[in-house]
């Protein structure tokens, strides 16, 4: 029995502990020992196997994994989400042998809707995939939908790809999946114009209790009340539209176009939703709090866990900033978790007659946003090009968010970044970075590559410059072999010798992903660098090491791109909908 | 406000508050299966809590008398650690061996809230960390890899062999 620090815990004080971690916290807690290499074993913690984008499953096959380390007859609920190098032939083998398996979560790997997944599926009530149009063909015989699919109740489909060529077919899935009672759809391909055509969906499931829609291509605002759905969530982010929807009493949701639903008006939240609201501008809060405030018509009570403060038009009038200040700094922002904001919300501001706000607010709105809302482990800054005078003040508070652990920030050119080399000091579970800057900013870089050496939890980083050293930047990264995928874009580098590239290939074994982009330096240069790549990639083909002209290839190639999607382009995780939390 | 006695394993004796006692189910269940309520003199004994865990599992009840009751766990829903009140977090500054053993008392004495945030701090130490982090994190003596390798050893000796 194990003992730690001499005390020993019976099993199920064991089990409970693990009830708070992922399976893949829990495999790498077994690997400690050989006296705890028997935990997996333990029915509870096998019921939910939840190994979602483990990288460790570059190196270790997954079906050989379960069979041989896992009570895999007790499985409930297996999610391998993002484990898009696993083999389609491996994933189908591991699907044969669970008895028990009621739900499955697989976006982005190789499963899909082919006439031989579906086979696979006959016992589950939920299911998640992605899927490309050609996975379907318009001639399909619905009955094997009808046969494999009856128990389905949870429905999560992400369509990467609409080829014209299964599209009809596609569509024809729903007619089958008549006793559905919640449907999550993502249409993430953006390349055609052609739309999913949801209203025929929608209108073939008689029984939808629930709908989540995310679509980066335009679609109209959909109204279902006459299916018997009221939309409660409605936001627009970057490229993609969401929109949620459930059974709630139809009556009790206010229509978005209301100026006000808090009469009278009391609070100085209350007030900051009214200006939000006269801008028609987004809504920073999530979709929990959405459905809280529509339901309740009430604001003051709502513990907001996001607030995402970046739309696409640009606002930094006074009454837009200090309506945003006002959400930040009440009571309901303190166990914020994850910001989205523009730099103008941070800016000091100089002082007008009449004006009452804090004098501490005026000068630092940050330090009092940090005190205030101290748990934000997700922070995404993007920089107002209008506001660009006194905004140098705010970066460098930004490491006092101590818990912080994914960044983006988008930096101005005039910005040297000295502020990172405290950041990657303080923020010691940092774990995801990502700096973009759209100009030539050598400070930047070279600050770049002072921070860098201390960021020892960092997984995942992602640089944008106009021009990048690349040997230095790869001699720079801290040797704590925590890093899984890195992602560089830039037009040139000043310097091409690859010696800090190969020593760096060298010591982080672990790495599963390397993407280079380098748009004006010759192919001559590309091919060499790329040889070098390869040469790393050989014994395991798993792992992803490109170096390219065009950052095309990555858009391209599906499969890659949307499980690392958050390397390649800047996107917001904030209040908007994550597929991945679907169950 | 009434009082009852509570005996730690090594016999020193705490004069608690009825009220704040009762935060452990096991001791809420004793008084009410054998209405000692009224019984002054009675002393409820705790052989598996020592007086250094006693002391801090009261401390802890203390501050939380007036807590609503933990919502039951929802087995479907993947739960939260980072939603430990600075309090919880500053009280469980602690070295491991007393972690442990709040855990085990949390479970013996069936307090829900200690159990669960005592936990989920462990479970905090456990998260995102490499095997080998882990082990440093709780000085675990890693006997898997020679035995890993001495499995590896013994049958390439039978190749070789051959």
């Amino acid at each position: 029995m194990a003992h730690i620090a001499g005390v020993r815990l019976p099993q199920e004080l064991w089990d409970h502990i693990f009830s708070y971690l992922t399976t893949s916290d829990v495999i790498n807690f077994c690997k400690t020992s050989s006296e705890y290499a028997h935990f997996l074993g333990e029915i509870p913690l096998v019921r939910n196997f939840n190994v979602s984008g483990n990288y460790d499953f570059f190196n270790t096959n997954i079906y050989t994994y379960v069979t041989e380390n896992v009570s895999y007859e007790y499985i409930k609920v297996l999610n391998i989400n993002k484990l898009y190098w696993v083999k389609l032939e491996d994933l189908r083998r591991l699907l044969k042998i669970l008895p028990n398996l009621e739900e499955l979560l697989a976006l982005n790997t190789a499963l899909s809707f082919r006439p031989k997944d579906v086979l696979l599926y006959g016992k589950l009530k939920t299911l998640a995939l992605s899927v490309e149009g050609n996975h379907f063909t318009n001639y399909v015989d619905p009955t094997i939908y009808r046969n494999n699919l009856y128990l389905l109740r949870k429905l999560c489909l992400h369509v990467t790809r609409k080829n014209p060529k299964g599209f009809m077919g596609m569509h024809m899935l729903f007619n089958e999946l008549f006793a559905l009672n919640e449907l999550w759809i993502f249409d993430s391909d953006d390349s055609h114009s052609q739309p999913l055509k949801f209203d025929t969906i929608v209108s073939q499931l008689k029984f939808l209790k629930k709908l989540v829609i995310k679509s980066k291509i335009y679609i109209p605002l959909l109204d279902y009340k006459p299916f018997g759905l009221a939309k409660y969530f409605q936001t627009r982010r970057f490229e993609s539209i969401a929109m949620r929807y459930e059974t709630l009493p139809v009556d009790k949701v206010v229509p978005f176009r209301h100026v006000s639903i808090f009469e009278p008006v009391e609070s100085k939240l209350e007030m900051a939703w009214n200006v939000f609201r006269s801008y028609r501008s987004e809504m920073p809060y999530d979709h929990m709090a959405h459905r809280e405030i529509y339901l309740t018509k009430k604001i003051n009570n709502v513990n907001f866990q996001e607030l995402n403060f970046i739309h696409n038009k640009c606002f930094c009038t006074n009454d837009y900033v200090n309506a945003s200040w006002d959400f930040l700094s009440s009571d309901n922002s303190k166990d914020l978790r994850k910001l989205s904001i523009k730099s103008c919300v941070l800016q000091r501001r100089p002082v007008s007659k009449g004006d009452t706000i804090d004098r501490l607010q005026r000068e630092y709105p940050i330090e009092a946003i940090i005190k205030n809302c101290p748990k934000v482990t997700t922070l995404e800054l993007m920089h107002c090009p209008k506001c660009n005078v006194t905004i140098i003040d705010a970066y460098p508070l930004i490491c006092n968010w101590k818990c912080l652990e994914r960044i983006m920030l988008d930096v101005p050119a005039y910005l040297n970044g000295a502020f990172l080399v405290d950041l990657a000091k303080t923020c010691t579970n940092l774990k995801f970075l990502r700096i973009s800057s759209h100009n030539t900013n050598e400070n930047l870089n070279r600050s770049v590559y002072k921070a860098l050496p201390h960021a020892n939890q960092l997984q995942d980083f992602c640089f944008e410059n106009k021009a990048i050293n690349i040997p230095v930047l790869f001699g720079s990264f801290s040797t704590s072999q925590k890093l899984r995928r890195v992602f560089v874009s830039c037009e040139d580098t000043a310097a091409t010798s690859t010696n800090t590239l190969k020593s760096f290939l060298e010591t982080n074994p672990q790495l599963v992903l390397l993407a280079l982009v380098i748009t004006f330096k010759p192919k001559s240069y590309i091919k060499t660098v790329q040889d070098i790549l390869d040469r790393f990639r050989q014994p395991d083909s798993a792992k992803r090491f490109h170096a390219k002209n065009d950052i095309r290839f990555f858009l391209d190639n599906y499969s890659l791109y949307e499980a690392n999607s958050e390397l390649f382009k800047w996107d917001t995780e904030v209040s908007t909908v994550d597929f991945y939390s679907f169950r | 406000m009434p009082k009852i006695k509570l005996q730690s394993s090594d016999g020193e004796t705490f004069d608690v508050d009825v009220e704040i006692a009762k935060c452990s189910v096991t001791i809420k269940t004793m008084l009410e299966d054998l209405g000692m309520d009224d019984e002054e003199e009675e002393v409820v004994p705790l052989p598996n809590v020592n007086s250094a865990i006693l002391r801090k599992v009261l401390q802890w009840a203390t501050f939380h008398k007036d807590d609503p009751p933990p919502p039951e766990d929802d087995e479907n829903k993947e739960k939260r650690t980072d939603d430990i009140s600075s309090w919880d977090a500053d009280f469980l500054k602690v070295d491991q061996g007393t972690l442990f053993e709040l855990i085990l008392a949390a479970n013996y004495l069936d307090i829900k809230g200690l159990l669960d945030v005592t936990c989920k701090t462990v479970a905090n130490m456990i998260k995102g960390k490499a095997p080998e982090e882990i082990r440093k994190t709780f000085n675990i003596k890693n006997d898997f890899t020679a035995s890993e390798e001495d499995q590896v050893r013994k049958e390439n000796e039978w190749c070789e062999e051959k």
